[in-house]
């Protein structure tokens, strides 16, 4: 069979990459998002390549091996408020755990009384309590009340309520009392999705696993429908291949698994986004990089280490906890839509508010007065009014100009221009200060970096952002527009599993740890088999979340089961104590340690993906001269004459030096003085700061 | 100076206090830091003029201020490069025994130039009672350990006679790890601080702070500029001394607003009480600003400035600013007080701006020794305190948030953690029904909770507010008062102990029942205005009850039956 398609259904675009796997070949498509039945984009999408390769869509799903996707269903489901009507079966006396989300009103809104909290995913009348408990041991204290649990069942059935969350009390420690109310619920109401909070994450924690497992119920049939409906529709046009979905991990699963566990897939989209990414940078020839996307209105970064997406343990949505693995993307209100204002004292602030794409920014013409980041970046020269999406919508300069003038240069009597670079300057500085969120502060430093750069905006700014960062070299991958879904692609088969086992460490023995996760590691294999990866290329990983006794956050440890399997206590050890004093600065070897959670992750290869790879340039830079426009220079601070290069022709093997622009249909590069760029067999701009 | 490079460096000031944050959440042990984020932190010029901070807890805030300036002063030319100090002491500036100033002077070239300082609550400060929140201390001495301006390290050499001497007078080892995090954190902003002099210069980074502060004296003026000129009055009742549970004591206030400057004078306010409710100094300095920037919509740097716009005067002997040497433990959580009475005074000139009353916190801690570890255990029971936050034009208050000091920003501790951490079993944690005071926009709910207590010779103290009538958290502009405060301890003899608002309660064995109920917030606005949509929403999740939806609001409901198609109707 000769295609592979990777499919990533954005907020407003659906980009798709299509790869001949006999030949390694691959085109990329871009549509608009249906954003009342994504799957009628993703059939556009797929008509568009069907298109051309001059052929129907019967004749290329049927050549179609393989179909990996990215969704937001759920995502937008949880974030709007839209999922299906749930109820929230807890311990009696801890209904209200999942609505008062630990009592925190919003760290950034300390001295703001009119901030209110989204509700909560189940209102408080289909928060029913039981009468039974376990305590911290699994010992059982209260047995379950079954003629109390039936009357809820009946209760629920009658509310037409079409999920179902159940999470009690220490359930990690002992899941019998779950498990006995979820066989009575699914009796009572079949046709409901029911979830058991140890069945998606056995973890200590009442509200962050009641949390979980109540928005994998929320999100759960319309996740079920949105695939079933994808499905149909496929195998409508002969498709009879493999659909995977990818995962918030950034690693992707088969459909079925998914459709039980919808909350793996709440942050499915972005999370694609590092796995490209690092794959452009190790193309490249580096093993990790920090990868950024700037779109309109959100500015993104994450890292990649040793190859791998950097994965966090938890995260929120809508003020939502979500404890399951997930890829560590930092998000900041920052994007080419970002609104520029002088406040009541006279200084200029950048965004967080954003003109987003309606009005969007001034030049757009579209209603923007507020000028923004993307109108400074025209009045300096960096954007093309005339080329901007290869010249299929023409921005308005002067507008630009007259806004920046009137709201930023005259209140703060300073030029234009001056004004201009300010806008671009402090939005630059609000992009480093996020990329340092996702480095200095996970203890990283960022200089041993490269940056990779996407989204349109991304490569005007990234030479300055770097700069502020002290990180040296930066690579614009030509593929950058539809990043996510060459991540689709490239990304590996991932099974992750995740199990509460609280004990001191000194009395933790290897043997009973692999007896813990042992039916997890069979689950993953058995799985990892059935997908088609054979046996010997199947990769287990062994996680292991320990804390110094005292402590109040876990640090993860990571190791190839190997590692336990050969009881090489004394190496876990010192993995533990490595990792603290990276993260925090020191260590207290010496001091009792004890677990909490250990994790497995099964993984292995979907696809053989390679980075397409461009032609050699037969001339040198200057035969892809277009012409030369006037720019300011961000490290000269003048105007100066750039010349400006045909990007999307350009071969292999050219040298640009800078101050120079190089445009491309979707990005335009902004090369300062001291920078510059060689273009690489990859495809990708690797861009040198030569300064200092 | 040019605006943009202004602009350019006040994001890099603030950028400083993130990191200097991020380091302490990240590396300190108690949970009050990393999960409470019971701390605050601020870089200050060479003079002790505070430039820029960041509140993880608002209170301690501007109250760190005069602890700073004493310790420049108080050093004066014996400051080098490498040294950190220590303080608390309430009559040098700071506000409660508690909380600890980690402060480090930051030199250029020689040069000093500046300073970081780091506030945090300290697990124990020693004292007769673990935790320090002593209800019998008649002095400071009888309260915890007195740092006065303390050098801990000098020339980046520890000065071990010195940590022995502090850290041998608090109970837990806990605190020299937290300390320990702290000077940490003044490193990263010490660091930070000297990578902007090398790019900038001292001189451009000083004449930057200059126009800093002139752009948020700007901003401070025009949000005062909006409020009438005129003289603003209210009065507000706290009780319980730890001595006399029914006495009274009133904080006044007179706020005059004049043009661009605004004035707080505590004149009036009760005298100053024989044990630990008194509030140093600092304690309503930071009330005040807390309320100030409640009441503006606008986003303004927290710097030194703002006091070129606006007095506050405490008469001294009086209950919030208290003479040597009296006790003043309980100070920080006059603060509900303080905020709240401004509140009042201003509602009527500034409707729209004001919060009705939040619930005053009443809050336990409780200390003992587990019987399975023999591990001592001491506990903030911060869950069972989380009262709700008042309401406000246009949005209703927040439930189950806990002190105003705080302003939401303090994490509750999970039930199963709960368990986990310490011998007791929790049976109930649930909002309080009817506890929300009644509104256009209603109060926050408050909280009930109830554990049992699986060890014996436990001993709790109780330092708080808001058991009677007149402490609820207060209604504003029609809106009734929200719930009130309790705590019952029921022995396993059947018999019930209704503690007071400051208590000392020992000896409690196993098998004792503690139940707690934090009220909810105030009201805002006349509850026949409130949304019928609203109320009917919460009549049926069980949030008011029908009395009380009737009472207030005149919504009733026919039919009680849980299903769907019940028939609601208005009057």
């Amino acid at each position: 069979m000769g295609y592979v398609i990777g499919i990533d259904v954005g907020g407003t675009f659906t980009d798709l990459l299509l790869m001949d796997s006999s030949t390694g070949k691959q085109t990329i498509n871009k549509t608009s998002t249906i954003v009342e039945d994504p799957s009628v984009g993703v059939m556009n999408g797929l008509k568009g390549f069907a298109e051309m390769l001059d052929m129907t869509v019967n004749e290329l799903l049927s050549q179609t091996s393989l179909i990996v996707h990215g969704t937001t269903v759920t995502t937008n489901a949880v974030l709007t408020n839209n999922g299906s009507k749930t109820a929230l079966v807890t311990t009696e006396g801890f209904r209200d755990v999942l609505q008062m989300r630990r009592g925190v009103r919003s760290r950034d809104n300390l001295f703001n009384n009119k901030y209110e909290a989204p509700p909560a995913l189940v209102p408080r009348d289909l928060r029913v309590g039981v009468s039974e408990r376990m305590d911290k041991g699994g010992g059982v204290m209260t047995a379950v009340d079954e003629k109390q649990v039936v009357a809820i069942a009946e209760k629920l059935k009658s509310e037409k309520v079409e999920a179902v969350a159940i999470s009690f009390m220490h359930s990690y420690a002992n899941d019998a009392h779950e498990q006995a109310v979820k066989s009575i619920i699914e009796k009572h109401l079949p046709e409901a999705f029911t979830t058991v909070s140890t069945e998606v994450v056995p973890i200590l924690r009442l509200y962050d696993r009641t949390s979980t497992a109540v928005m994998n119920a929320y999100a759960g049939p319309i996740l079920n429908q949105y695939i079933t409906n994808l499905v149909d529709k496929l195998q409508d046009y002969d498709f009879n291949g493999n659909l995977l979905i990818m995962q918030s991990n950034g690693g992707v699963n088969n459909a079925g698994t998914v459709k039980k566990l919808p909350a793996t897939t709440l942050l499915s989209g972005p999370a694609a986004g590092p796995v490209a990414g690092g794959k452009f940078a190790e193309s490249s020839g580096y093993e990790n990089a920090i990868v950024v996307d700037m779109g309109g209105t959100s500015f993104e970064a994450s890292i990649v280490r040793d190859g791998k997406v950097s994965i966090r343990k938890t995260g929120e949505i809508n003020k939502n906890s979500i404890s399951l693995p997930m890829a560590d993307i930092h998000t900041i209100g920052s994007g080419g839509g970002s609104i520029a204002r002088v406040n009541d004292g006279g200084l200029l602030k950048v965004g967080p508010e954003s003109a987003g794409a309606t009005p969007g920014p001034v030049s757009y013409g579209r209603g923007g007065v507020e000028p923004t980041t993307s109108d400074a970046d025209l009045v300096l020269g960096y954007l093309n009014d005339g080329y901007f999406l290869g010249g299929s919508m023409r921005l308005d300069k002067e507008a630009a100009r007259d806004a920046i003038e009137e709201r930023i240069a005259e209140p703060t009597g300073i030029t234009t221009e001056k004004a201009a670079f300010g806008i671009y300057s402090i939005s630059n500085l609000n992009m480093a200060s996020g990329i340092k969120d996702v480095t200095v502060e996970n203890g990283y430093d960022p200089r041993e970096f490269p940056l990779v750069v996407a989204g349109g905006a991304g490569p005007v700014h990234a030479a300055m952002i770097a700069r502020e960062l002290g990180i040296k070299e930066i690579i614009v991958p030509r593929f950058s527009s539809v990043l996510c879904a060459v991540g689709m692609l490239s990304s590996m088969l991932r099974h992750d599993y995740l199990r509460s086992h609280y004990s001191k460490w000194s009395e933790v023995d290897h043997k009973s740890l692999y007896s813990v996760i042992e039916d997890d590691v069979q689950e993953g294999k058995k799985l990892l088999s059935a997908e088609g990866v054979p046996e010997n290329e199947q990769i287990v990983i062994v996680g292991l979340d320990l804390r110094y006794i005292g402590q109040h956050f876990e640090v993860t440890v990571e190791f190839d089961i190997s590692l336990l399997l050969n009881a090489q206590r004394a190496d876990v050890e010192e993995l533990f104590h490595e990792e603290h004093r990276r993260l925090y600065g020191f260590d207290l070897r010496g001091n009792e340690m004890e677990l909490m959670n250990i994790r497995v992750s099964c993984q292995g290869e979907h696809t053989k993906f390679s980075i397409q790879e461009i032609h050699d340039a037969d001339k040198e830079a200057s035969g892809y001269l277009k012409n030369t426009r006037e720019m300011y220079d961000p490290v000269r601070h003048e105007f100066v004459e750039a010349n400006v290069y045909d990007g999307e022709e350009m071969g292999a093997g050219c040298t640009v030096d800078g101050p120079a622009i190089i445009e491309l249909v979707t990005t335009t590069i902004v090369v300062p003085d001291q920078y510059q760029v060689k273009t690489e067999r990859n495809g990708n701009f690797l861009m040198t700061d030569k300064g200092e | 100076m040019d605006q943009i490079l202004v602009s350019v460096l006040s994001n890099r000031l603030k950028s400083i206090c993130g990191q200097m944050g991020v380091t302490i959440e990240k590396s300190a042990h108690s949970p009050l830091l990393v999960e409470g984020r019971d701390f605050s932190l601020g870089l200050y010029a060479a003079d002790g003029t505070l430039i820029e901070q960041t509140e993880y807890i608002p209170i301690l805030g501007y109250a760190t201020v005069p602890g700073v300036k004493a310790i420049v002063e108080y050093f004066k030319d014996d400051v080098k490069e490498g040294d950190v100090f220590l303080h608390n002491d309430t009559y040098t500036g700071g506000n409660q025994n508690s909380d600890w100033k980690v402060v480090k002077p930051v030199f250029y070239e020689g040069e000093l130039v500046a300073w970081t300082a780091i506030i945090a609550h300290q697990a124990d400060v020693g004292g007769a009672v673990p935790g320090s929140y002593n209800p019998y201390a008649t002095d400071l001495w009888q309260e915890g350990l007195r740092i006065t301006p303390l050098k801990i390290i000098e020339s980046s050499k520890k000065r071990q006679d010195v940590w022995d001497l502090v850290f041998g007078n608090v109970r837990l080892p806990v605190v020299a790890d937290d300390v320990t995090a702290m000077i940490g954190g003044c490193a990263v902003g010490e660091r930070e601080l000297i990578a902007i002099y090398d790019k900038y210069g001292v001189e451009t980074l000083n004449e930057a702070v200059a126009e800093i502060f002139k752009s948020t004296e700007e901003i401070a003026k025009k949000i005062i500029e909006d409020i009438p000129n005129g003289v603003y009055t209210s009065s507000i009742l706290t009780y319980d001394d730890g001595f006399d549970h029914d006495k009274e004591m009133n904080i006044d206030v007179t706020i005059t607003v004049e043009n661009e400057k605004m004035t707080f004078d505590f004149a009036g306010t009760h005298p100053q009480t024989k044990g630990y409710v008194n509030a140093p100094l600092p304690v309503t300095i930071s009330s005040v600003m807390i309320a100030f920037f409640m009441l503006s919509d606008q986003d303004l740097p927290h710097n030194d400035a703002i006091h070129n716009c606006i007095d506050i005067t405490v008469p001294e002997g009086t209950m919030l600013n208290p003479k040597f040497p009296a006790a003043s433990g309980f100070g920080n959580h006059l603060s509900d007080q303080i905020v709240t009475v401004v509140m009042m005074a201003l509602s009527e000139v500034l409707p729209e701006r004001v919060t009705a009353g939040w619930n005053p916190l009443l809050c336990g801690i409780i200390n003992g020794k587990d019987p399975d570890t023999e591990a001592p255990f001491v506990d903030i029971l911060l869950n069972g305190s989380k009262g709700g936050s008042g309401g406000t034009y246009g949005a209703n208050g927040f439930d189950h948030i806990g002190l105003i000091a705080s302003g939401g920003a303090l994490a509750a501790q999970d039930p199963e953690m709960f368990e986990i951490t310490m011998p007791l079993t929790l049976h109930k944690y649930e909002y309080a029904t009817d506890s929300a005071g009644a509104g256009q926009w209603r109060g926050g709910y408050g909280v009930e909770t109830v554990f049992e207590v699986n060890a014996d010779n436990t001993q709790l103290s109780i330092f708080g507010d808001g058991k009677y009538e007149a402490s609820a958290g207060k209604g504003l502009l029609g809106g009734t008062d929200g719930g009130l405060n309790s705590i019952k301890i029921e022995y396993p003899d059947g018999t019930v102990y209704d503690s007071e608002v400051k208590d000392l309660v020992s000896d409690i064995p196993a098998g004792t029942v503690y139940t707690q109920i934090a009220g909810g917030g105030g009201g805002y606005g006349d509850p026949k205005e409130r949304d019928k949509e609203a109320v009917m929403e919460e009549l049926k999740t069980g949030l008011i009850s029908a009395e009380s939806a009737k009472e207030h609001y005149g919504v009733e409901i026919e039919s009680t039956s849980c299903t769907s198609g019940e028939k609601m109707k208005m009057r």
